[in-house]
């Protein structure tokens, strides 16, 4: 049974990765490869795995591609048949379909990063000896892509390997997780020492895996030093890659983007005497409720509070690294970091319910920051790996203190992964409803949080509303992180 | 660099200052706290009126802690009861009542005018201590009763009737092969409504019976949501055209969509009841405070707010019910009383038909 559960675990959340990784990469090709309309609307996708609740995520699936969804109902409109032809949903299937494209924005946005830095003159040098592109990418890009591609992964990984609501709600009657086995000791039978026993399996497994993508991931970090950098052109969809890429593009809007779409429209749509209308009623409604507004107070405060926090603890740890071991030798520092991602999250409620009896916001703030720190250090890390030693021995030797040497030649060079770092964490953190949840702080609601609240009481037009809010201010602080990028083409480094 | 680091520090310390001052410790003599669940203290559910109520009737301030669901509330106050922070537990059902009773965190407390108020059947359902059960057959109004009932309801199937299918008139029927993957029900390991629905139908029939009840009923399930609110947001998106849920549920339709498209049927096998509880801390460190929200809980003032923001029906028998209500939630003919053991056994085999 435990076997059985395990594997299942894995399976799904191995598979969702690899749907993730099959959209994420061409989708990191054309933005930091190509010009196309939309480009920064593609870019900014990257916030909805952390700041769409996974219960709205998946009403949108189900909207879509559910049996009474928009794709089944077009289907049978003009096919004629009456009986709805996609049924994947519910399956094993519907699973790694929602969870792969859910999660694809983290690998494009990570990948995409990475690929914007990359030096391009071995790619130039395989061209000028005649190398194909599909050889170039395969032989030298790809391979100096894997590290950032196994640094999204991680994540991802562990997204899906502590899923629950998805796998649930799609997964094949009896499908269960090593989450929902712990869920079930610790809060329907209140068997802690069967809760933590499930726990300390679910959490070994995963810094197993953790650590392997991490081993693999220092294998595969090049430590190259380059004076110059000639970054990657920038070019406009060639004609002949026009029908491959309207393809992906469809795939993506219906993927990912139709689904989110759908609960927009859910948001606006009012129900009354059998018949449904598009109205801002629901907006109204929502806003004109004190609680909400100060819902929406309360996650501002708490998210830039926690994003800060946790961008500090990364940047330091991140330096640190870099000057105490420059070379990657140890993988334990690197794990070290990574460990409350591997942590079960209703284990890690029940503890702080324990530790954290009369809670408070400052109680929030510090316990989302430990959570969300992981995040921040591997935005910033993957900019702080990135400069070259011999910038560090020249910072050195030029600087009078350590200080200098962080101010003046580390902090500026890493400045966009510690943009980047605020925004994810401040995208986490408003998208959290577990921690506000479980430490039960009185009278204290965020907005994620009053979207479950608001699906519990019938209200899902209303809680649609809050989870578009949710994705539209974490997706507006994406779009301002990436416009300190945009003249980064013109120079080098 | 540095000024933006300078000018991040200095945001910081202004937010550690916020939230220094937001960290309110509310034990003041004036006040009462309850633990309790989302969908009562949230802004929709009743809590927020009835503190309001509570507040200008008594100058007494209550303080919610929400604790997730009414098991969650048990266990975060079995977990405090050395170091009491809360002074009352609210929202566990009668499925969990007699582990409360168990639990030994509990002082016998049922308001004086209780009898006044509330229907005997339900004070004689609250699990009393063993040992007081043999000293008094006359539970009402005794010291022996650990806890406060505030509003019931009953498991039901709820039937979309655009749906163009029949509907079901009792649980057999549900195995019938027109409901193919016509049915939501919800995980009994992570929901009430789900626990509800398998304890329901280990009543409903015989030992034996169930099990391959279960057995036929399992292709017909399109989906075991992991809790109410996805299983029921997926039947009001058209997924199926069956839904576990409550008796209220369809009111709620028609009281705030003005439609009867969802019904809340009505089986013969009889149906099973949820009755939530109120219970006073052993450790209270309010127990006055506490004892006068107990009275005011079950007062005709603050039981009109259950129907509409609870959706469950108030116990208190003097309260009149909305006129969604009488429209569309019926009330079963027969109700079935719970056996725990019974129902332990039933789950045990639905888990094991349904592969968990």
């Amino acid at each position: 049974m435990l076997f059985r559960t395990l594997f299942y675990t894995f399976a799904q959340a191995f598979l969702s990765v690899l749907v993730a990784v099959l959209a994420g990469m061409p989708a990191a090709f054309y933005i930091t490869r190509r010009n196309f309309p939309l480009k920064k609307a593609l870019s900014c996708l990257s916030a909805v795995p952390m700041c769409v609740p996974s219960l709205i995520m998946a009403l949108g699936y189900i909207s879509t591609f559910g049996i009474s969804g928009l794709v089944n109902k077009f289907l049978m409109l003009i096919t004629g048949i009456e009986t709805p032809p996609l049924t994947f949903l519910y399956s094993f299937t519907g699973i790694i379909f929602c969870q792969g494209f859910y999660n694809f924005p983290l690998v494009m946005k990570t990948v995409s990063d990475s690929w914007l830095t990359l030096d391009s003159a071995e790619e130039d040098a395989a061209r000028m000896l005649g190398a194909g592109e599909c050889r170039i990418f395969f032989t030298i890009t790809f391979t100096k892509l894997l590290p950032s591609l196994i640094s999204a992964v991680i994540p991802i990984f562990l997204y899906c390997y502590f899923s629950f609501t998805i796998v649930l709600l799609f997964g094949a009657t009896g499908s269960t997780t090593l989450e929902v086995a712990v869920y079930h000791a610790a809060r329907s039978t209140l068997d802690y020492s069967k809760a933590a026993f499930y726990a300390a399996i679910e959490t070994l497994t995963a810094l197993f895996f953790v650590f392997l993508l991490t081993t693999l991931e220092k294998k595969f970090t090049i430590n190259k030093t380059s004076v110059f950098t000639n970054l990657h052109q920038v070019k406009e969809i060639q004609r002949s890659e026009l029908p491959v890429s309207l393809i992906f593009f469809f795939i993506i809007c219906l993927c990912l983007v139709l689904p989110l779409l759908s609960i927009v429209i859910s948001s606006f749509t009012v129900n009354y005497a059998d018949s449904s209308f598009i109205s801002v009623k629901n907006w109204i409604i929502l806003f004109e409720q004190a609680a909400f507004r100060k819902a929406l107070i309360n996650t501002f405060s708490v998210a830039l509070a926690t994003s800060i926090l946790c961008t500090i603890l990364g940047t330091i740890y991140s330096i640190f690294l870099k000057l105490s071991d420059p070379y990657n030798h140890n993988s334990f520092l690197r794990v070290i970091p990574l460990t409350p991602m591997a942590v079960s999250s209703v284990a890690v409620g029940f503890f702080l319910m324990l530790i954290f009896r009369k809670s408070s916001v400052f109680t929030l703030i510090i316990a989302e920051t430990l959570l969300t720190c992981p995040i921040a250090y591997r935005q910033v890390y993957a900019h702080v790996s990135k400069i070259s030693h011999t910038t560090l021995d020249a910072a050195s030797i030029l600087s009078t203190n350590v200080f200098q040497k962080i101010f003046y030649v580390i902090l500026p060079q890493c400045k966009n992964g510690i943009l980047s770092s605020l925004c994810f964490c401040f995208a986490l953190s408003t998208a959290d409803s577990t921690l506000p949840l479980v430490l039960s702080i009185p009278s204290f609601d965020t907005l994620a949080l009053y979207t479950f609240r608001l699906a519990s009481s019938y209200k899902f037009s209303q809680s649609s509303c809050c989870g578009t809010l949710l994705a539209v201010i974490c997706i507006g602080f994406f779009f301002l992180s990436e416009i300190p990028k945009k003249n980064r083409g013109n120079h080098n480094d | 660099m540095k000024k933006y680091f300078l000018l991040l520090v200095s945001l910081l310390l202004l937010i550690s200052i916020f939230a220094g001052c937001s960290k309110t410790e509310k034990k003041a003599a004036g006040s009462v706290n309850v633990y309790t669940y989302d969908s009562f203290c949230g802004s929709y559910g009743p809590g927020q009126a009835i503190a309001k109520g509570f507040l200008d009737k008594t100058g007494i301030t209550v303080n919610y802690i929400d604790c997730t669901d009414g098991v969650q509330v048990l266990a975060k106050a079995t977990v405090d009861k050395d170091n009491a922070y809360a002074d009352i537990a609210l929202g566990f059902d009668n499925t969990l009542a007699q582990r409360a009773v168990n639990s030994g965190i509990f002082e016998s407390y049922m308001p004086s005018n209780a009898s006044d108020y509330i229907d005997s059947s339900f004070l004689k359902a609250i699990p009393k201590n063993a040992l007081q059960v043999s000293s008094s057959e006359t539970p009402a109004v005794s010291e022996e009763v650990f806890f406060t009932p505030y509003d019931y309801g009953f498991f039901t199937i709820v039937y979309d009737s655009q749906s163009g299918i029949a509907k079901p008139k009792s649980l057999k029927d549900l195995t019938k092969d027109i409901y193919k993957k016509k049915i939501i029900l919800m995980d009994p390991l992570t929901s009430t409504p789900g626990l509800g629905f398998v304890t329901w139908c280990s009543q409903a029939m015989e030992t034996p019976a169930y099990s391959d009840f279960f057995k036929a009923l399992k292709p017909n399930i399109l989906t075991l949501a992991p809790g109410w609110s996805s299983g029921y947001g997926m039947f009001t998106k058209g997924e199926a055209p069956l839904v576990i849920s409550y008796t209220t549920s369809a009111a709620y339709h028609v009281e705030y969509e003005n439609t009867d498209r969802y019904e809340a049927l009505i089986f013969n096998d009889g149906h099973i009841s949820q009755i939530e509880y109120a219970g006073l801390l052993k450790n209270a460190p309010n127990k006055e405070n506490a004892k006068k929200f107990l009275d005011y809980l079950i007062s005709d003032e603050a039981q009109k707010e259950i129907p509409l923001t609870q959706w469950m029906y108030p116990v208190n028998k003097n309260v009149s019910l909305p006129d969604s209500y009488k429209k569309a939630a019926p009330l079963p003919s027969k109700v079935l009383t719970v056996d725990t053991v019974k129902s332990q056994k039933a789950l045990e085999t639905f888990l094991s038909i349904f592969g968990k």
